[in-house]
C-alpha cells in the first residue's frame, strides 16, 4: 500500500517501517528464546527454550542440569565471538539483546588456560 | 593419563583419526566451507579470525591448526601469513596479533628471540614445546579437551581491550 503514495511517501513510509520493526520487536520478545549453550572442551551442546526474562546465570544453570556436566568455579561463559560474559551474568537474555552484548543467543563454556 | 612434565610426542596416525573424528562432532551437519575454514590435508585446519579494535575496526589473520600430536597434546597452532601459509620471523610478525595485557595469553612473534613465535597458552603444543611453566590443573587434557577450546580461547584475545593491532618486529 505505501508504494502508492508516490512521493510523499517517504514519512509515511519510515513510519510504517517504524511500526514494522516495533511490531517485530514485539513479536520477537513475545516469543520464548532458544538458547544454545555448547562445551568448546567436550563439544557437548545443548538447545532450550528459556524465557526473556531469565538471568543469564539461571539459563548456565539449566544448560548445566541439561549438560549433566555441574558448573565448576573455573568455567566461564562467552559468545562465539569471545566477548566475555562474566560480567554479565546478572542481566537478563533480553538485556544481553537489548545492549547488543550478543549477536545471537549462543553461548560457549570455557574452561581456564594458563600461559601469558 | 596426564602430560603434565612431560615433552611432547607426536602420532600422526591417531592425530589424523582424532581431528577427523571431532571435526565431524565439531561440524555437525555443516561443511567445512559453510564456516569458512579449510582442510589443506589430513592433519592440518586454517581458521580465520578477525581481530577488533576498540574503534570497532577489524583485522584479519589466519590461524593454523596442527594435529600432528593430538589428541594426547593440544593442536599445534601458528598465525600464518595467508598468502604462503607458513611464518618466518621477521618477515611475517605483521600476521600476528599484539594483544598485550591477557592475564592467561599472550602472542609472541619470536619468544625468547630464538625459539620463533608462540601462542602462550596452555591449549597449544607450542606451549609445551618450550617448556613453559603451567598449574598441574591447567595442563591439556586430551581425554576430556578437543581443539576448539584453543580456538575459543585465542578468539577470547582478538577483542578490546586486549586486540590493540598487528606485531611489529
Amino acid at each position: 500500500m505505501s508504494g502508492q503514495h508516490g512521493n510523499d511517501a517517504p514519512a509515511q513510509g519510515e513510519g510504517h517501517a517504524e511500526a514494522g520493526d516495533e511490531r517485530r520487536h514485539h513479536d520477537h520478545h513475545h516469543h520464548e528464546p532458544e538458547v544454545t549453550f555448547e562445551d568448546v572442551n567436550t563439544l557437548d551442546s545443548v538447545t532450550f527454550r528459556a524465557r526473556w526474562d531469565m538471568k543469564l546465570t539461571a539459563a548456565w544453570d539449566e544448560a548445566a542440569r541439561l549438560l549433566e556436566e555441574p558448573r565448576t568455579n573455573q568455567d566461564r561463559l562467552q559468545t562465539p565471538e569471545g566477548t566475555n560474559l562474566m560480567p554479565h551474568l546478572a542481566l537478563t537474555l533480553r538485556e544481553l539483546e537489548e545492549r547488543k552484548i550478543i549477536k545471537a543467543l549462543k553461548f560457549q563454556i570455557v574452561g581456564p588456560t594458563g600461559g601469558a | 593419563m596426564s602430560i603434565f612434565g612431560k615433552a611432547p610426542i607426536q602420532d600422526v596416525s591417531r592425530g589424523a583419526q582424532a581431528l577427523a573424528a571431532d571435526l565431524q562432532l565439531y561440524l555437525r551437519d555443516r561443511a567445512l566451507d559453510e564456516i569458512g575454514w579449510a582442510q589443506p590435508d589430513a592433519l592440518t585446519l586454517l581458521v580465520p579470525l578477525f581481530a577488533t579494535k576498540s574503534d570497532d575496526k577489524k583485522d584479519a589473520y589466519l590461524l593454523r591448526l596442527c594435529f600432528d600430536h593430538y589428541p594426547a597434546w593440544p593442536p599445534s597452532a601458528l598465525f600464518v601469513n595467508p598468502l604462503t601459509l607458513t611464518y618466518k620471523f621477521p618477515d611475517d610478525a605483521r600476521w600476528v596479533p599484539s594483544a598485550p595485557g591477557h592475564p592467561e595469553i599472550a602472542f609472541h612473534t619470536n619468544y625468547r628471540k630464538t625459539d620463533g613465535q608462540l601462542i602462550c597458552c596452555s591449549l597449544t603444543l607450542e606451549f609445551y614445546k618450550v617448556n613453559h611453566s603451567v598449574k598441574e590443573e591447567l595442563v591439556w587434557n586430551g581425554e576430556k579437551q578437543k581443539f576448539p577450546a584453543t580456538v575459543a580461547a585465542i578468539k577470547r584475545v582478538l577483542l578490546p581491550p586486549y586486540y590493540v593491532g598487528r606485531s611489529a618486529v
